[in-house]
Order: C-alpha cells, then sequence, then structure tokens
C-alpha cells in the first residue's frame, strides 16, 4: 500500500468518525426536541434521518474530494498534513452543515414555542 | 483496459453511484415523509409533494453529475484526445462527478427539510385555530 492510499484511507475514517460522532452527540437532543415541539413521530424519525443522510453524504463528498499526490519519497510528516488538511476540510464542511441544521431547527422553535405560549 | 474504456466505465459508474445515492436518501426519507404529509396535507397536494421529494434529489443529484465539464480549456485539456490521455485526471474528474452530485444532494435535502419545516409550522397553527 503506497503512502497516498494510505492518507486517502487515514482521512476518510478521520472524516467519517467525526461525522458519526457530531450525529452522536446532537441527536439525542435533537429527538428531545423535535418531540417536545412538534408531539409527531414521523416529524422527529424524518429530522434525525436528513440530520445523518446530511452529515453522511458531507463527509463523503469530502473524501472525494481529498486528492494526495505524495511521491514516493515523500516523508511522514508530509502524509500526515494531507490527511490533517483533508480531515479539516471535512470538519469545515461538517460544521457547516450542523449549523444549517441548527438555523433551521431555531427558527421551528421560534415559531412553534411562540405560538404554544 | 484502454483510457477511452476506462472513461465510458468511471463515467456510468459515477452516474450510476450519484442515482443509487440519490435512491437511497429517497428510500430512508420515503416512509416518515408519506406520514408526515398525511398529517399535515391531507390533500392531493400532499401527494404531489410525497412523488416530488424522490424526483427532485435524483434530479438535483443528475445536476451535480452533469455539471462537471470533461473537456475543459481553463486545465489545459480543451479536446477529446487530451482529455483521454490522462487517466489521472479521468479519475479525479469521475471523483469530482460524484462529489458534485452528493453535494447537491445534501442541498435538496436540506431544501425539503425546510419545507417541511414550514408544513410543520403551518399545521402548528392551523390546530392551534382549531383548539
Amino acid at each position: 500500500m503506497d503512502i497516498n492510499s494510505i492518507a486517502i484511507l487515514a482521512t476518510g475514517v478521520g472524516v467519517l468518525a467525526l461525522a458519526a460522532w457530531v450525529f452522536l452527540s446532537v441527536r439525542a437532543s435533537l429527538v428531545a426536541l423535535i418531540d417536545q415541539l412538534v408531539r409527531l413521530p414521523a416529524a422527529t424519525a424524518f429530522f434525525s434521518r436528513v440530520f445523518m443522510l446530511c452529515l453522511t453524504l458531507g463527509a463523503a463528498e469530502k473524501i472525494l474530494e481529498s486528492r494526495t499526490e505524495l511521491g514516493p519519497d515523500a516523508n511522514f510528516m508530509e502524509g500526515v498534513w494531507k490527511v490533517a488538511s483533508g480531515v479539516g476540510d471535512g470538519m469545515e464542511t461538517l460544521l457547516i452543515l450542523l449549523l444549517a441544521f441548527l438555523g433551521m431547527m431555531t427558527v421551528l422553535v421560534a415559531v412553534l414555542a411562540g405560538r404554544r405560549d | 483496459m484502454t483510457n477511452e474504456r476506462y472513461l465510458v466505465a468511471t463515467y456510468f459508474c459515477a452516474v450510476a453511484l450519484g442515482v443509487l445515492a440519490a435512491s437511497g436518501c429517497a428510500l430512508l426519507v420515503r416512509r416518515s415523509l408519506a406520514e408526515l404529509t398525511r398529517v399535515c396535507m391531507p390533500t392531493r397536494s400532499g401527494r404531489s409533494l410525497r412523488a416530488g421529494v424522490p424526483i427532485g434529489l435524483v434530479l438535483s443529484c443528475l445536476l451535480g453529475l452533469v455539471s462537471v465539464p470533461y473537456i475543459n480549456s481553463c486545465s489545459g485539456r480543451p479536446t477529446y484526445q487530451e482529455v483521454v490521455a490522462d487517466r489521472s485526471y479521468l479519475t479525479a474528474t469521475s471523483h469530482a462527478m460524484v462529489a458534485a452530485a452528493l453535494s447537491n444532494l445534501i442541498y435538496a435535502l436540506l431544501g425539503f427539510a425546510m419545507l417541511i419545516a414550514v408544513l410543520l409550522a403551518a399545521h402548528a397553527r392551523r390546530t392551534r385555530r382549531r383548539t
């Protein structure tokens, strides 16, 4: 296995692990929030699935976009920098997706909680 | 395998992968979306929304796939022969095609989720008026 394949594999594992971590950290509170707001199990399932899909697709997109063209005599740290750069791009995408989703949930809370009061 | 065959194989693999991803997403949200539209929108427009989501997802994915050009004068490959000559360019472009398809799929999913959020808000307003 050459250094480029190892770098792409490490980037993929890193970005997917980050996506899983973000999803697992937010999921429980997101489900509770939607349950409390809407009281429709279908809405909870729909939003949590869309959130999971967006994170997974965002991670897959960044893995596909990450390209490494290191030579066979590349140093170990050059590979590490490539992986860090790929994981950084993935983090950026996950952060944007998280913010977009939280923004949507905030609007939903503002509209529905305001009506309930 | 010649580069020309490799181009055909990677192109159609990318298209199949994109359409598969869109169909998988549509399948995953299908049941909850059907239930949601049945509760919030029990009219014909609810049925059209239910049918429109999978079509929208597949179309957005296809749009992403076809938006990546192979023949590109900016990247120094203005002719078909120059495109086919470089196998690494073919691989990179097919990766870019799938990445663009996934990116469009995310936008479409977020757009539909926003639409559903608006629908839920309208439904909550209606039920509040009734009570």
